[in-house]
This record gives structure tokens, C-alpha cells and sequence, in this order.
């Protein structure tokens, strides 16, 4: 699954990574994974969404097989 | 066209954008605009570039809720939103945000709404960029504090 990241996380994991999932799982599932595939790099802060075809996802669903995934940091605002 | 929302990488030339948003505006009584600059200085000294990372779908997006909420909220016949992306340079226009309507203090007001939620709502990453490195920044607790006045 490829995953994109955006803002401080960008800068703490990489614009965009191909992160292996062993089985279909939720958006929360994916962060937790995720979390532990990188501690520390913040993504365990409650403010970090997920976007899923142009649209914020919550943590109850399931990620479509194939289809990128948007981890976004906490905006800073214009 | 009642709201105008643009994001711009290169430049943004506020003179332009006032007289856009005047000669759209025939029939109003006032035009209130801010613009925002790029400071030279940043807590960690030297800014060198200010840089706004943002996104394909959900910046301009969040950009249109809250003019369309500025629309809704108060009486102004136009509004006009143009946001900086990319490395901006210190002296720099990061923002042009203005309201037109019939009497002045829709307008001020609108001005003023339009600011408090972009520095806390619109969907950007931003950092500064100096000598002594990066620096990623997020809302002041000051930037919440202003954003909730309007929440009523």
C-alpha cells in the first residue's frame, strides 16, 4: 500500500512510502502499524487524520484494497 | 461570482487583488482587505523562507468552508481569498483576504473572521526555514483563543 504523509511527518518518515499490510485492515489499524513501524514520528497524536480518495476518513474504516493513503500532521493553519 | 478562493505558487500581488475584488464589488459601500506578510524574524531567529506544504484536495477545500461560512455569517456581497504555497520569501504576501458589502462593519467584521480561521483551519503545513535550521509550526494557543471568539 503506498502512503503519503504530510507536513512534520513528511519530514520525520518520507513524502511517501510502500508499507506491506499483512491482511486488510482498518485506517486505525493502519496508524498503529504504522506507529510502531516508526516511533516517535508523532503519529500516535490523536489530531493526525487519514484521507482516502480526496476525503477524511475516521478510524473504523476500511481501507479499499489498492487505493493510497494520506497520513496528514496536525495543520498549522494559514 | 460571490466568493473567490485561489491558491497561488509563485506570487501573489495584493494591489491586483484589491482592485479585483473593487471592480467586483460595484453596488457595495466597503471594502475591507488584509494582507499577510512573511516576517524576516521567527523564534528561532533568521527566517530565510517561510514554506506552506499543502494539499491537492482538502487546502483550497477548507479554503471555500470558511469563506462560505463568512458568506453565510454576515452581510457582505463578496469575498476574495488568495493563499501563498510553496517558499516564501521574507516581505512576501502569504495571504490577501477580503469582504465587500453594502455598510463597513460587515466587511471589517468579515475580514476579521475570515483571519482567525484560516490561521487555524486552512488545511497548510508550515514551517520556517533559517540558519538555524527548520522549524514546523502550528497554531498559538493566542490563534485558537481568536479563532473561538466567533464560536457562537
Amino acid at each position: 500500500m503506498t502512503v503519503h504523509f504530510f507536513g512534520k511527518l513528511a519530514d520525520s518518515i518520507s513524502r511517501r512510502i510502500d508499507f506491506d499490510l499483512a491482511a486488510p485492515c482498518t485506517v486505525g489499524e493502519l496508524r498503529a502499524q504504522l506507529d510502531r513501524a516508526f516511533p516517535g514520528a508523532g503519529l500516535a497524536d490523536q489530531r493526525v487524520r487519514a484521507c482516502v480518495a480526496g476525503a477524511i476518513v475516521g478510524d473504523d474504516t476500511l481501507l479499499p484494497p489498492g487505493e493510497a493513503v494520506e497520513i496528514l500532521a496536525p495543520v498549522s493553519g494559514g | 461570482m460571490r466568493c473567490s478562493v485561489r491558491l497561488e505558487h509563485e506570487r501573489l500581488d495584493p494591489e491586483r487583488e484589491l482592485r479585483e475584488l473593487i471592480s467586483s464589488s460595484l453596488g457595495a459601500g466597503a471594502v475591507v482587505s488584509f494582507v499577510g506578510l512573511a516576517r524576516p524574524l521567527g523564534e528561532q531567529g533568521a527566517v530565510e523562507a517561510l514554506v506552506l506544504d499543502h494539499h491537492p484536495v482538502l487546502t483550497e477545500q477548507s479554503m471555500s468552508a470558511i469563506t462560505d461560512e463568512a458568506l453565510d455569517r454576515f452581510e457582505v456581497r463578496h469575498i476574495r481569498v488568495v493563499h501563498r504555497y510553496g517558499a516564501i520569501a521574507p516581505g512576501e504576501a502569504i495571504v490577501f483576504a477580503g469582504a465587500a458589502s453594502e455598510h463597513r462593519r460587515a466587511a471589517f467584521e468579515a475580514a476579521d473572521f475570515l483571519m482567525d480561521r484560516l490561521k487555524t483551519d486552512a488545511v497548510f503545513w508550515k514551517r520556517e526555514e533559517g540558519p538555524e535550521g527548520r522549524r514546523w509550526i502550528e497554531p498559538s494557543d493566542a490563534d485558537y483563543a481568536a479563532r473561538d471568539r466567533w464560536e457562537s
